[in-house]
């Protein structure tokens, strides 16, 4: 999962330097939207009283891995529409540094709430809803073109 | 529902009437979907200020020029007239005619001026737009991919202008790049378009610290002059508005109406310029996309990191191996496996098919055996 994690990654990059070049404001929603689907895809494959299938939790897991690149490039090129040289340097190491802090996050988190493999698909379920939030549409939306 | 031209409306309907032809066209030819997207809340909030609206029709790019008032009560006409402004739109369709793109250029941010001299800046797409340059003109050549392009700046301000020879040579010639606002002899009301790079004929360096290089080589190409404004038609036109095309070094604008102009700018918050320095309009609400970032960087590696958690449970849960090498299947009459009975209960996107090992693995299980049994009960409770 992990391999094909890697995979889309560089399946994805192209995209991202066109979608990129067309502003940050598209590729954060691209990413938003991709984290999305992929989430609740990926709990659909989780949830499952008979089991779960692995090949729609494999396909929610890529999806999400496509997401990554759009947000990890998107803060160089946000910063430098929107910020000066001196705000420049600290908003774009504000925004990638998210990412290792988000990881940190998840796996001193996820492992208090899974013990079981039966607890998994719920954990999926909390991280699908918390991942809901950030994404609703809030008045950056509008203004990140 | 579509109000007449010129018309003060609300920027609700200015909303609904964007995000409607954003359907229509959407329906039509999805690829324009984005340029639709590009005009929702352009209108500035202060009163005053136009809005532009654009309706894409299959083939014709209509562009309406909205007034919003604000204000309680308050009704300003709107200070270009919005016909000239169809019809130079609508001589700009899809595909615009070669004698439209010789025309166009790469423009700043469109600067509303009304006749009170208030000043309002709108979206620099919205001033390609009105300027009549084709939006889909294959802008996605090679260097404008991977050295970037100065359309994706809306914010660069289109008064900070103090890059290359036309600023640096002497405070006054900055001074008229800063602000090409023509005299008003028009009626009160100008509409000036401000360049937000001034084009200067020969090869000079980008200063711009994001490195907007290569995109602006294709179109000095195309035009000969500079930032130029958007002044009412003389009537010899066919279009009844003309691009002006003027040279910032050369700054056609008289220096006292510019002083004024500037001034006026000044006064409504944009922040003057100063000669030699370069100033940048920033805007509070880049910090809602900076937070948004942070958010989405964060849930997008906590998203990564569960690949770990799948992963652990599937090849690293404990009895795992164990029940993946016992050779029980294979072996007519051998008593059950510890936990094979129980096998169903867990997803089977944990588990795996046994594998033939062998003897080997036969070996393997009967030393590991109690420690299964072990950590099989642990993992019920």
């Amino acid at each position: 999962m992990s391999t094909a994690f890697l995979f889309a990654f560089t399946f994805i990059t192209p995209v991202v330097i066109y979608v990129l070049h067309l502003g940050p404001k598209l590729s954060i929603m691209t990413a938003a939207g991709l984290i999305l689907a992929g989430n609740w895809i990926r709990f659909a494959g989780a949830h499952s009283s008979s089991g779960g299938l692995f090949g729609v939790v494999m396909f929610g897991q890529i999806l999400t891995g496509l997401a990554q690149p759009f947000v990890l490039a998107a803060p160089t090129r946000y910063s430098d529409l929107w910020f000066t040289n001196r705000g420049r340097v600290a908003a774009t190491a504000l925004t990638s540094l998210a990412n290792p802090f988000g990881a940190a996050l998840g796996q001193l988190i996820v492992p208090f709430w899974v013990q079981s493999p039966s607890d998994v698909s719920s954990m999926v379920l909390y991280v699908s809803i918390i991942v809901r939030h950030p994404l609703s549409p809030s008045p950056a939306f509008g203004s990140l073109s | 529902m579509v109000p007449q031209v010129g018309q003060c409306v609300s920027p609700t309907t200015i909303f609904s009437i964007t995000s409607s032809s954003i359907v229509n066209s959407s329906l039509r030819r999805p690829r324009y979907l984005s340029v639709g997207i590009a005009f929702l809340g352009l209108g500035s909030r202060r009163p005053g200020a136009s809005c532009l609206s654009v309706r894409l029709d299959s083939l014709n790019l209509e562009t309406y020029l909205y007034q919003l008032s604000l204000k309680q009560g308050e009704a300003l006409r709107p200070s270009l007239p919005c016909s000239a402004v169809l019809a130079r739109s609508s001589a700009c369709a899809f595909p615009a005619p070669r004698s439209c793109q010789n025309r166009t250029r790469r423009i700043g941010s469109l600067a509303l001026s009304d006749s009170q001299g208030r000043r309002t800046h709108i979206h620099r797409s919205a001033a390609r737009l009105v300027s009549g340059e084709p939006w889909l003109y294959r802008r996605h050549n090679f260097s404008s991919l991977f050295l970037g392009s100065p359309s994706l700046s809306p914010t660069r301000p289109a008064m900070a202008t103090a890059e290359g020879k036309g600023a640096t040579t002497t405070p006054a010639t900055a001074t008229k790049a800063t602000s090409t606002t023509r005299a008003a002899n028009t009626g009160g009301s100008e509409y000036v378009i401000e360049g937000e790079r001034e084009e200067e004929e020969e090869e000079e360096e980008d200063t711009m610290p994001g490195g907007h290089g290569g995109g602006w080589q294709q179109l000095k190409d195309e035009k000969k002059g500079a930032a130029a404004g958007i002044t009412r038609g003389s009537g010899d036109d066919d279009l009844a508005i003309e691009m002006q095309e003027t040279r910032s070094s050369r700054a056609t604008t008289g220096t006292a109406a510019a002083l004024a102009a500037g001034a006026a700018a000044a006064d409504a918050g944009e922040g003057g310029t100063m000669p030699g320095t370069t100033e940048y309009r920033v805007y509070k609400r880049r910090w809602f996309g900076l937070v948004q970032l942070t958010l989405l960087n964060i849930i997008v590696s906590w998203d990564v990191s569960l690949a770990l958690v799948f992963f652990f449970f599937r090849f690293v849960r404990p009895g795992y191996w164990i029940r993946e090498t016992f050779p029980q299947r294979h072996i007519n009459g051998a008593p059950a496996a510890p936990g094979s009975g129980r096998r169903d209960r867990v997803p089977t996107f944990y588990t795996r098919r046994s594998r033939r090992v062998g003897w080997p693995g036969f070996l393997l299980v009967a030393y590991a055996v109690p420690i299964d049994r072990a950590t099989f009960r642990a993992q019920q409770r």
